[in-house]
């Protein structure tokens, strides 16, 4: 008996080594990023456009293409471009199978290129347009065009119709043909975003963007509502929407285009879509785009040949 | 004891769990504190990381507007893993300062990353894209700033716990190193002293056996505890059972050894089974005392040798049937060591001891006793004889009713019942008692002084006769009963005899009297009868008076003689003895009867003479003789009125050593009772006699020593027989 006790002390020692090593308070490992499903098949590169922050941008759009995906059995890599135009470069080059792109680069990617617009989003209020805004500081004290002489104006960028086309028509509506001798400095921001806080932090006195940009914006940040004022909005737009390159194979765009059609049918789209900040992609066509067209023609501009700010 | 152990064990796992959860918890802590040094080393690697990568972006930012500035691409994925690795960060728990500071960070890489937006898409004059670069710059300055405070942090940190861990190792490894020293060494004491309290009280226990195995019973245990002590007290207790168990078997076997040695009878025990069968095994005091030789001669002979007469193959069937169950008993002759040989009575039977069969034996020396047997039974046997031929009745009878229970030959002869007739039937019963009151008084007596002496009793035969007996009864104890032992003697015949004598006695005093009175009346009436005669010879009287007188003298001429019989009887005359041949005596006496006494004028009856011839003479008075034979000769005659036969024999009778004469008539048998009284004076059957002849003749034939009997015939008539002695001298009744 004097033998077995250490025994079965031992045993208890095990078990109760057992229970502890399990209790054991660790530091739960980094949980990876829920692993790309490896879709096979080369990968399909989407450019994206600066709308916000650019980091900001992949975050948003990830879950999007992690469906999008696994969904048609190819994976898709976002590459986030700094300028709008470098997209169109994209495009011309072939380096992207297709973009994420604001109105007035789609129009040029078409014109450049013959790109096919897919589908645009539409928004948690079934809003799938935008509108173009101006909008100065409160105590600025510019209420009109004639206050803007000498000031900063921020746009966003030569290939955006909010932040370029608009506040050109703009100009050429109040009669000032050389904007850029009316205005001190003229310089682009890159995205929406800044150039919304440029003019909020007087880094700008007037700026151009996008509303529904303003509107996300104004949800966090209530200096927009308190100290901006919009002195110019222009009529609605199609919202960004995916475009891709014409030689695409038809298969893939029909599938991308009818998967993205159908992602607020099942729960995982709608929760992706929920995430992205849109109710569902709607289809889209070059006619939506006759408003931007308007603007082309009112500003003379020839697509073939606009230099829209490409590389440098 | 069960409690120690308890304990022990109790205290061994105690110590052993204790131990190992003491070692399990501080491996556990050691692991524990590495982990956290591992941790937080990760998290300075970290925060290193992410130093280095915001250090690559800002790089990249100073890079920018220099030949090797970066694609975008490049930047964009600088900043992507810089994202990566501050997201990390976020994937720890941290305390609330930590992560307060984290998420500072984490805005700071939020204004970075907007800034650093700003700076990749902006287009402007360069006066604003410098501004932006420097403003870019020095947010990531700021970043960097903040990042290294929180990585001089976690590295002070880690250093202090670095420190302590190490430490708390160090302590933890000591502690370990004087367990693993200690905990054997204490085992080993308590096992030690486990040990020692257990084989103490066990080697106690072992010694005590021991002990009492060697016979050693008076050993006690003391000193134990708790389960040994129970263990040393139920010890003690058997040991003391075991002590009281030898004292009470020693006892036994000394009460039987006690018994076996000091028995009266002699106790031999035999082997009864295998090739020894008949062996003493053993043997006690008195048998050597009964057959002479010592105990250790005896052991060892075979039982055979003692018998006298019986051999090897009787004392084996002896033993068989033993064997078999039986107990035999009987007597046998044995023979003592001197050759003496005497019985004794056996009682034997089986015996078994370990297993082995003996037989039992047990002898007494019956001699004495067979000696005693034998002097009793001839005692018995003369009291038997006595009491059998006794010529007196001799009974016992039961002292409440009278059933009688032993009678002698002598009741029977008297009585006439036969033993089987009167055993166990009352005496009442039987009828035998005259009077029963008679036996009323003798139970009365008896009770009251326990004997009666010669009481006068009369007792009926079966055939009806009274017997005057006298009794003499005592009253005894026989076989549990109250009984009366009764020696009873017939006194019939002395009661006659007395009677007789008695009567004689009276005889002889009347005849005196009578005597006496006759001479006084012979005279007066001499006197008258002359008167008289003179009257009538006078003729005084009337022809009538005549008669008178004639009728008056003829009567006084019968009393004369009357007178003159009585006389004769009285006083017989001495008798005249002579030399008398009967014969003759008969003879003459026949024709004188036949002549005188007129038996010749009876013709029909005839006489028979049976005489003897050489019969010796007797001595006898010739006219006395004369006188009987004619009387009897005379009542012979009278007996026979219508004629029959008169016989006359004479024999000698060598018994009696006398000449015996038989008279014999064939007239009227003589009843009973008048053969009582027939020799009686003055008893008479006939009308005119006196009754005398026969007493007078009885008289006679006494006086010369001889008998006359009378007795009836089968058919009719009477025979007297006369007996005279033939004597040298005879013997005169006076």
């Amino acid at each position: 008996m004097l033998i077995s006790t250490p025994f079965n002390t031992l045993y208890k020692l095990l078990i109760i080594f057992c229970l502890l090593s399990s209790a054991l308070p660790g530091c739960k490992k980094h949980e990876k990023v829920s692993p790309k499903t490896a879709s096979p098949g080369p990968e399909i590169v989407i450019g994206l456009i600066p709308e916000q922050n650019i980091f900001a941008q992949m975050d948003r759009y990830q879950l999007l293409s992690d469906y999008l995906s696994a969904r048609i059995g190819r994976p898709i890599r976002w590459q986030v471009e700094p300028h709008y135009g470098t997209i169109i470069d994209n495009f011309r080059s072939s380096a992207v199978d297709g973009a994420f792109g604001g109105s007035f680069s789609y129009v040029l990617v078409h014109a450049r290129t013959g790109a096919e617009v897919l589908v645009r989003a539409e928004d948690l209020n079934g809003v799938s347009t935008y509108r173009g805004l101006i909008f100065v500081r409160k105590d600025s004290g510019i209420k009109s065009v004639k206050d803007m002489k000498g000031k900063r104006f921020a746009f966003v960028d030569k290939a955006t119709t909010a932040g370029y086309l608009l506040p050109l028509a703009y100009f050429k509506k109040m009669g000032i043909e050389n904007y850029a001798a009316y205005l001190k400095e003229v310089y682009f921001t890159g995205t929406h975003t800044d150039a919304i806080y440029d003019v909020l932090n007087g880094k700008a006195d007037i700026g151009a963007a996008k509303n529904t940009v303003l509107e996300k914006i104004e949800a966090t940040d209530s200096r927009i509502k308190n100290e901006l004022i919009v002195l110019e909005r222009s009529p609605e737009l199609p919202e960004s929407s995916l475009t891709v390159r014409k030689d695409l194979d038809p298969a893939l765009k029909k599938k991308m285009k009818q998967v993205l059609l159908d992602m607020y049918k099942d729960p995982e789209g709608q929760n992706v879509l929920e995430q992205f900040g849109a109710r569902r992609f709607i289809e889209t066509t070059d006619k939506d785009y006759e408003a931007v067209y308007e603007y082309v023609r009112q500003l003379g501009i020839d697509l073939q040949t606009f230099d829209y700010g490409g590389r440098k | 004891m069960k409690k120690q152990i308890v304990l022990g064990l109790t205290a061994f796992t105690t110590i052993f769990f204790l131990g190992g959860i003491y070692i399990v918890f501080s491996i556990n802590r050691a692991t524990t504190t590495l982990d956290r040094l591992i941790l937080l080393h990760q998290v300075e690697i970290l925060r290193e990381h992410l130093m280095i990568e915001i250090k690559k972006v800002q790089a990249d930012v100073n890079l920018k507007n220099t030949r090797y500035a970066r694609t975008v691409h490049t930047f964009v994925n600088d900043v992507q893993q810089m994202d990566q690795v501050s997201l990390e960060c976020f994937s720890c728990h941290h305390t609330e300062a930590v992560t307060r500071r984290l998420q500072d960070m984490e805005q700071q890489i939020g204004l970075y990353k907007n800034a650093l937006s700003r700076v990749l898409t902006m287009r402007g004059n360069d006066a604003r894209l410098d501004k932006e670069d420097d403003n870019t710059y020095r947010v990531g300055e700021a970043l960097v700033g903040k990042v290294n405070a929180m990585i001089a942090l976690a590295s002070s940190r880690l250093d202090k716990e670095t420190q302590s861990s190490v430490r708390h190792i160090q302590h933890t490894r000591t502690v370990l190193y004087m367990l693993a020293t200690l905990s054997p060494m204490l085992g080993l004491c308590l096992a030690f002293i486990f040990i020692k309290g257990f084989t103490r009280p066990i080697s106690a226990l072992l010694d005590a056996t021991r002990k009492l195995k060697a016979g050693n019973l008076d050993h006690r245990i003391e000193d134990l505890k708790d389960e040994f002590g129970e263990l040393a007290g139920s010890f003690n207790e058997m040991a003391g059972a075991l002590t009281s168990h030898m004292k009470r078997v020693e006892e036994s076997e000394k009460r039987y050894r006690t018994l076996f040695e000091s028995a009266g009878d002699a106790i031999y025990i035999i082997e009864a089974e295998g090739g020894n069968a008949g062996r003493i095994a053993a043997a006690n005091r008195a048998a050597t005392v009964m057959h002479g030789y010592s105990v250790e001669e005896l052991v060892g002979m075979s039982i055979c040798d003692l018998h006298a007469q019986e051999g090897a193959r009787e004392m084996y069937d002896c033993i068989a049937k033993i064997l078999g169950g039986e107990c035999i008993s009987k007597e046998m002759a044995h023979v003592r060591k001197n050759g003496a040989v005497f019985t004794v009575e056996i009682s034997a039977c089986m015996l078994e001891l370990d297993g082995n069969k003996y037989v039992l034996a047990f002898y007494r020396d019956v001699t004495r006793r067979k000696e005693l047997e034998q002097a009793l039974r001839l005692s018995e046997q003369k009291f038997s004889k006595a009491f059998r031929a006794s010529p007196d009745w001799l009974t016992i009878t039961t002292l409440d009713e009278g059933r009688y229970i032993e009678v002698n030959d002598t009741f029977m002869r008297l009585s006439g019942y036969s033993r089987e007739e009167v055993i166990e039937r009352t005496s009442g019963e039987l009828g035998m008692w005259v009077d029963p009151k008679e036996r009323e008084e003798l139970v009365h007596v008896l009770k009251k002084d326990g004997a009666v002496w010669n009481k006068e009793i009369h007792c009926r035969t079966k055939s009806g006769d009274v017997l005057t007996m006298l009794r003499s009864s005592q009253a005894i104890d026989y076989g549990g009963m109250q009984c009366i032992i009764s020696v009873t003697h017939d006194i019939t015949e002395r009661r006659k005899t007395e009677l007789m004598l008695q009567r004689a006695e009276q005889m002889k005093v009347v005849a005196e009297i009578a005597v006496g009175l006759a001479h006084e009346i012979k005279n007066p009436l001499a006197g008258i009868k002359s008167s008289m005669e003179v009257l009538h010879a006078e003729g005084a009287c009337s022809e009538e008076g005549s008669e008178i007188l004639l009728k008056v003298i003829n009567e006084i001429r019968r009393i004369e003689t009357l007178l003159k019989d009585l006389l004769n009887f009285a006083r017989p005359p001495k008798p005249e003895l002579g030399r008398v041949d009967i014969n003759p005596l008969l003879d003459a006496t026949l024709e004188f009867s036949v002549d005188k006494i007129g038996m010749a004028s009876r013709p029909e009856i005839a006489v028979v003479r049976d005489f003897e011839d050489g019969l010796p003479e007797v001595i006898a008075d010739c006219m006395q003789m004369k006188q009987v034979f004619l009387n009897l000769f005379l009542n012979a005659v009278e007996a026979m009125p219508d004629g029959g036969t008169l016989k006359i024999k004479t024999s000698y009778e060598k018994a009696s050593s006398s000449v015996k004469i038989e008279v014999a008539d064939t007239g009227k048998s003589i009843s009973g009772d008048a053969m009582d009284k027939i020799f009686q004076p003055f008893f008479t059957t006939k009308a005119k006699g006196t009754g005398m002849g026969l007493a007078i003749s009885k008289r006679l034939i006494e006086d010369h020593g001889g008998t006359i009997t009378l007795g009836n015939l089968p058919d009719h008539g009477a025979v007297f027989t006369i007996r005279l002695p033939v004597r040298q001298y005879i013997e005169v009744n006076t």
